[in-house]
């Protein structure tokens, strides 16, 4: 563990440097396979150089969270004394080396249970799964668990990190490890989040999710959240970090309006569902490690070009809605307006359309789950600790994140768009 | 029970704490929403871990999101702490919808209001977590060996304080009992 053997080039951290453990997992097959899986699923459909993978993203991820842990772990970064009690120390402990090599590899290992085409599918699972149990499920019973037990790491202590609080269930966390791991999946200030928000806005070739994270990084501190009245450690920020904190923020909250959430790549996560359903056993992915490990993107891609070409049953409509890039187009999306007279009003509409219209001519497309301006601890120059939504206007003020779309068979476009026109406000109106 | 009703039930919890002049926040509402279903057996969709602050709920956190989008809350910034939850336009389009829902389990929000309401993040924090030790023990195991686990779970929660949590909790269940009857 530790000493760093080789350099990988990087387009957003220019370096990344590993070691022997670090290139061992790497160099596994089940680390590679990410290669193969697109970091934004079909995007690349609407921002053609949205081809990068999870490959070089969890590369980054380490990278960042070894910067974080570096700072974080810096005496002269510790500023309460309660938090000095369990940090380890630089040069004297043991730990302080042991638990920065295992957060490295907890994020080089995040996303290695991911199905193909990442997010865009995952849904259909089995119940009870998700890709950060598979990711655990890999961590303990692969050939990465030899590697991490002849470096002398514990795979639990891998997977608790690589996964987080909400996802591994096994055991609760202790004080550290639940800052360690915001370190890796953390709301705020997450390197994984830091890391997709850079490296998504490089390769789409939008500046949305720029912000100046060296100084992100920098001021990051691990800070009691005694606005709260507790004594509780969390990601918080010093004084003077505020402002690249908002910028991460909007950064997110741009990428989410502008890439994440766009239309068009909405849609193709339907059709992309449509046709996995058709195409995968029970319409479901497997779990078993043999299967996943061979089934990338692709490999759908390849079953999607086939059922095109040969007209295969039900896989044949959402093959050739991709294929032939003639996907549904959208007739409604969020409006404030709307909102204020009635919360969900794209429900309202299409339950009338399907009414009006044939049901199979529409897909309704919603998610209103995602947080746009989570709270941290901001430590003040006159040593108090405050949370963030006192300490910046900015933050108050970030709208919710919201999906209300509904889309129409191309067939159908206009004669749908001029019955909106005509009934949307009856029928939003009418509810009041 | 549904994601939904149980959001409903949520929105009257946070209604009964702010009458009762609790600050509110989200902090409160998830450890509130923790008793309601752990002492209370009120059968919430959400499901809890020991994480921030003692018992947490990712599923609430989402709900809570959910809501604000949909204008049935709203964060309210206030003073030196974190924001208040508050009630949005829409909170009526939401209870009145689940309002035979909410008459059923009256009691038990109310209950846990008034018990709860004056407590701050950190008194929630220990009672929390001094309910979830009690909890993780199907066994019943004294008062001090739960007191040394709390403190073993939350280093920042001295074993005094923690031996004071599990008494608390331990009167708060007979107390329950004793309301439910």
């Amino acid at each position: 563990m530790g000493d760093y053997i080789k350099e990988i080039r990087d387009p957003v951290h220019v370096f990344i440097r590993i070691d022997e453990t670090e290139r061992a997992i790497i160099d596994s097959r089940f680390f590679q396979r990410l290669r193969n899986i697109h970091q934004l699923a079909m995007t690349y459909l609407v921002y053609p150089g949205a081809t990068h993978r999870r490959f070089e993203h969890s590369l980054g991820v380490m990278e960042l969270a070894g910067r974080i842990y570096d700072i974080i772990t810096n005496p002269d970064n510790i500023v309460d004394e309660s938090i000095r009690s369990f940090v380890p120390r630089r040069e004297s402990d043991w730990h302080h080396g042991y638990w920065r090599s295992v957060l490295r590899i907890a994020a080089l290992c995040h996303d290695l249970g991911h199905l193909p085409f990442s997010h865009g599918a995952e849904e259909l699972i089995s119940p009870g799964w998700n890709h950060e149990r598979l990711t655990v499920e890999i961590i303990f019973n692969s050939e990465i668990t030899s590697i991490l037990k002849e470096a002398g790491i514990q795979p639990e202590h891998v997977a608790k990190l690589a996964v987080g609080p909400q996802k591994y269930r096994n055991e609760p966390f202790t004080i550290w490890e639940a800052i360690l791991a915001e370190i890796i999946v953390g709301n705020a200030f997450g390197a994984d989040r830091i890391d997709y928000l850079l490296r998504d806005s490089h390769h789409c070739g939008v500046a949305y999710g720029r912000f100046d994270y060296h100084r992100l990084l920098e001021k990051l501190r691990i800070l009691p959240a005694r606005y709260e009245g507790s004594d509780e450690p969390s990601l918080g920020i010093e004084y003077g970090g505020i402002q690249v904190a908002e910028a991460l923020l909007l950064a997110r909250y741009f990428m989410f309006t502008q890439v994440y959430y766009h239309r068009v790549r909405r849609i193709y996560d339907l059709h992309l569902k449509e046709f996995l359903r058709a195409w995968l056993p029970e319409g479901k992915f497997p779990t078993d490690l043999a299967t996943h490990l061979y089934l990338t993107d692709n490999e759908v891609q390849s079953a999607i070009a086939e059922a095109y070409r040969y007209r295969i049953n039900e896989q044949y409509e959402p093959a050739r809605c991709i294929m032939q890039r003639d996907h549904f187009r959208l007739v409604y999306e969020h409006n404030p307006k709307d909102h204020e007279i009635y919360p969900q009003p794209g429900d309202l509409l299409y339950q009338a359309l399907c009414k009006e219209f044939d049901a199979s001519l529409f897909r309704h497309d919603v998610d209103k789950k995602e947080n746009a301006a989570p709270v941290f601890p901001v430590l003040l120059r006159d040593g108090t600790i405050e949370s963030s939504i006192n300490q910046s206007e900015l933050l108050k003020r970030i709208p919710p994140l919201i999906v209300d779309n509904i889309f129409v068979h191309p067939s159908h476009v206009k004669e749908v768009e001029t019955w909106l026109r005509r009934e949307k406000d009856n029928i939003i109106g009418g509810t009041t | 029970m549904s994601p939904e009703t149980s959001n409903a039930l949520i929105v009257e919890l946070a209604r009964q704490l702010r009458l009762r002049e609790s600050w509110c926040g989200e902090t409160h509402l998830q450890k509130t929403a923790y008793f309601l279903k752990e002492l209370m057996k009120v059968p919430l969709s959400y499901d809890f871990i020991l994480y921030k602050y003692g018992p947490y709920s990712f599923d609430l956190t989402e709900q809570i999101n959910i809501l604000r989008a949909d204008d049935v809350f709203r964060l309210q910034p206030r003073g030196n702490y974190g924001p208040t939850i508050i009630e949005g336009k829409h909170v009526s389009w939401l209870t009145n919808q689940h309002h035979e829902i909410i008459k059923r389990y009256q009691k038990e929000i109310a209950f846990i209001a008034e018990q709860l309401a004056d407590k701050k993040v950190a008194d929630l924090e220990r009672l929390g977590t001094a309910l979830y030790v009690t909890r993780e023990n199907q066994t019943t195991i004294g008062a001090i060996e739960r007191a040394e686990r709390l403190h073993q779970l939350k280093p920042h929660i001295s074993l005094e304080e923690a031996l004071e949590a599990v008494q608390e909790v331990d009167t708060l269940i007979e107390k329950a009992c004793m309301a439910m009857q």
